[in-house]
């Protein structure tokens, strides 16, 4: 069930029309709608995989509570490991297993033919790697003993599937979210209109800007080769726009629907194309992703934040690297995260200039905002070319032709004047930048009949202009 | 009394909630009668779809030929020039696992059906099928009766406007508006109007059309490859079950989209050919990529015919279909 889908919205009536109609006190009772509700949301992809996830909560329930039981350390890392094992085991079998088994077949020269494609011929659960990192979170913060592990199952089970954030996150630590299922959720007014609010300004993003771009991405990626450099520039441009209103948008539409039902979700991107360096970049996107690996992989291996650069750096590439794996099986991600940890290491350098250390990034900070969002959007289209190709060979032939300067066919934006949503976009962003999205508290603005004209303005866009239907990207990882 | 504070009830709205829920409808009601007139606008204009569907309910039972595939089946045969009953399932995009879906879900229709014809052109392979949220789902659903969804469906699946909104809206606009929606469908939904596209753009001029540029439309795709092959055979063998004929089609490609080939994707899809020659006895194959009958005047663009070119090869399928009848 697609969030840009006429199901999805018959869902969402439904399910909210009946828990708010099972009054505020009987918040129990919303629970275990919301759980039933979020099953029946993930079983429309796939049923099977209903019982991964359910053993997934069980699993790292039961481990935690184990945690919370033993005294001794050596107990708790048991119960830590067992849980830990569990998850990256699930993510391993279903995610990267045929990602090794062709690697280790094409090292050793075997026929790969009848092996890799046959062997074990799975598809990827749905949000698998969304999920498994929240669980993750929750048996590593209590072994950490920054929460208790909770004792109602069900709550868990709710934190786990919360059907807006289930498939493509944010991914969200039980800190926050799993107070919220322990407490009486109140219709609150305000918040519900900025919920609709904000899936709209998502469902905008999502299916007029991004599904729009991607028509003349696509055209672009199916045959690099076919493209002088201008084009391949463009085409790669578009892709970070692609991307980023394809996920943000998504992010937007579940933070949303999260309000309706009385939560509060984790901001996950504040308009990273505004980034002054890479290393900003990742404080603006995914930002719970970013938290995640920060917390749970970088710091541990840093372990303290006076640790030379070399150590820094160190970590850095392995927390940058498995980034770019978590995203997928495939070498391309791999290369995207590499990528970004080279940038960011050459702008973490220290320079001694003069008596003062400096570095790249304090630089950066010193120059004008226009050439600094130039600088940074050129290595992040470029890590993208990595993201959006189909392999290495695709990623390095269209670079290769971007810098050789190959004449452009004559160029044309394949999506005619439709591009305009790309400028339209930035300047509504742009234009309310101290906002958590656009629309946001537009009643201290606007009048109710302008507002309602702005929404009808804005369901008319989405109406008329809807790019062709593409499911989001980031379902796939 | 029970306290209907208890219950299950819209009593236990607050005040606030029933002015939202309120001011809700008041909001949608607009929204919801613009989507039902937008759709009733778009089912009254004239598709192919529709006449498709005429034809399979009127004629069902007499039909002896089904063709599948994509434009460029719907480009190249025009169901007229056959002599034998027949209709034409082939429309844009439309990939094997759709094709397959149709003819399983109409074959109780079509109680004479002897042949069916599906495409393979030259990179049929390796373009990935219909995904389960293709736009044209819906446009099965509802002219066709069949389910390509690979679920159950619903009442909204046979929405039109759901599925592809900003393309019917431009389509009402091109159509009630501006006026400029042109067609001339025949009865079995082949538009003998569409000459439209680059090669009339210019002139027909061999020189110029080999002059220019063309986007390759099939990238080499191993992974839709050996996914589609057995999917391909399963299909024919459900042919051979049902004692169907099939004939596998390639339209003509002039010679610019031709000389593009990768010779990999080619190689593949011919050997695959081979074993499908040896291994089935019941198959006729029609390949006219590179049928020099074909002129510039014949093509709209690379590989797509114009209803001219169209005619000289359903003519060339309708000799086929003949003697194998």
């Amino acid at each position: 069930m697609l969030f840009n889908s006429f199901d999805f919205g018959l869902f969402l009536v439904i399910v909210y029309t009946i828990y708010w109609t099972l009054g505020v006190k009987k918040r129990a009772a919303q629970n275990i709608l919301l759980l039933l509700a979020s099953y029946l949301f993930y079983g429309l992809w796939d049923w099977r995989f209903l019982s991964l996830i359910f053993l997934s909560s069980i699993v790292d329930y039961y481990a935690a509570i184990g945690m919370g039981h033993s005294k001794s350390i050596r107990n708790r890392k048991i119960f830590l490991w067992g849980s830990l094992l569990w998850n990256l085991g699930v993510l391993f079998t279903f995610k990267y297993f045929n990602f090794f088994l062709d690697n280790f077949t094409s090292l050793f020269s075997i026929d790969t033919f009848e092996t890799s494609y046959y062997f074990w011929n799975v598809i990827i659960p749905v949000g698998l790697s969304f999920y498994t990192f929240q669980t993750m979170s929750y048996s590593i913060d209590v072994y950490r003993k920054r929460i208790k592990p909770t004792h109602n199952l069900m709550e868990f089970l709710c934190f786990v599937s919360f059907f807006p954030q289930l498939v493509a996150g944010p991914i969200e630590r039980a800190k926050n979210l799993l107070p919220q299922f322990q407490k009486e959720r109140h219709f609150n007014l305000k918040q519900t209109k900025e919920g609709l609010r904000q899936i709209l300004w998502g469902l905008f993003k999502k299916m007029v800007v991004a599904d729009t771009v991607a028509i003349a991405v696509n055209a672009i990626y199916i045959a690099p080769n076919e493209y002088g450099s201008l084009s391949l520039l463009y085409g790669s441009a578009l892709f970070f726009f692609q991307i980023y209103c394809d996920f943000s948008g998504y992010s937007d539409i579940a933070i949303g629907t999260a309000k309706l039902f009385g939560f509060k979700l984790s901001k996950n991107f504040n308009i990273p194309y505004l980034s002054r360096s890479v290393s900003e970049f990742w404080q603006r996107w995914h930002i719970t992703l970013t938290k995640w690996f920060t917390d749970y992989v970088y710091a541990p291996l840093i372990k303290n934040k006076k640790r030379s650069y070399a150590a820094k750096t160190t970590a850095l590439f392995v927390t940058m690297t498995l980034i770019g794996f978590w995203h997928g099986a495939q070498w391309t991600f791999v290369a995207f995260g590499l990528f970004q940890a080279i940038t960011i290491s050459i702008e973490r350098i220290p320079l001694k200039i003069g008596s003062r250390n400096v570095s790249l990034i304090a630089y950066l900070t010193k120059i004008p905002l226009g050439l600094t969002i130039i600088y940074s959007f050129t290595l992040i289209m470029t890590s993208c070319i990595f993201f959006r190709s189909q392999d290495l060979t695709m990623s390095f032939t269209i670079i290769e032709r971007i810098l050789s300067g190959v004449p452009s066919d004559p160029f044309n934006f394949i999506i005619g004047w439709r591009i305009l949503v790309i400028p339209f976009l930035i300047f509504i962003e742009v234009l309310t930048r101290y906002k958590n999205y656009p629309f946001e508290h537009l009643e201290k603005i606007f009048s109710r009949p302008v507002r309602w004209l702005i929404y009808y303005i804005f369901i008319f866009l989405i109406f008329r202009y809807a790019g062709p239907k593409e499911e989001f990207i980031y379902f796939q990882f | 009394m029970p306290d209907p504070k208890k219950n299950l009830s819209i009593s236990n709205f607050s005040r606030q909630q029933k002015s939202f829920a309120a001011r809700c409808i008041l909001f949608f009601i607009p929204v919801i009668v613009v989507f039902f007139c937008f759709e009733y606008a778009v089912t009254k204009i004239p598709t192919n779809y529709a006449l498709i569907s005429d034809v399979l309910k009127t004629n069902g039972d007499t039909i002896k030929i089904a063709i599948f595939g994509s434009s460029q089946i719907q480009n190249s045969v025009n169901p007229e020039y056959i002599d034998l009953p027949s209709i034409s399932f082939s429309s844009t995009s439309q990939h094997h696992n759709s094709d397959f879906e149709i003819l399983k879900q109409t074959l109780d229709r079509l109680p004479k059906l002897e042949i069916v014809a599906f495409e393979v052109s030259y990179g049929h392979f390796e373009i990935p099928h219909n995904s389960k949220y293709f736009w044209k789902n819906n446009l099965y659903l509802k002219y066709y009766d069949v389910n390509t969804f690979q679920r159950t469906t619903y009442f909204k699946d046979r929405f039109l406007t759901t599925t592809r909104t900003g393309f019917f809206a431009k389509l009402l606009e091109s159509y009630y508006i501006k006026k400029n929606y042109k067609y001339d469908y025949n009865i079995y939904g082949f538009d003998r109007g569409n000459y439209a596209g680059k090669f009339k753009k210019l002139n027909y001029n061999t020189s110029e059309i080999l002059k220019s540029t063309i986007k390759k439309d099939v990238r080499i795709d191993r992974i839709a490859f050996k996914y589609n092959v057995p999917y391909f055979f399963n299909m024919l063998d459900f042919c051979k079950e049902k004692n169907l004929k099939v004939v596998i089609m390639s339209p003509p490609t002039f010679l610019n989209y031709n000389d593009k080939r990768y010779p990999d994707v080619l190689h593949r899809r011919d050997s695959i050919l081979e074993i499908v020659k040896e291994k089935y006895q019941n198959i006729y194959f029609l390949n006219a990529e590179e049928d020099t009958d074909f002129t510039v005047k014949h093509f709209r663009n690379e590989n797509h015919l114009n209803p001219d070119g169209a005619k000289v090869f359903t003519e060339k399928l309708n000799v086929l279909l003949t003697k194998i009848n």
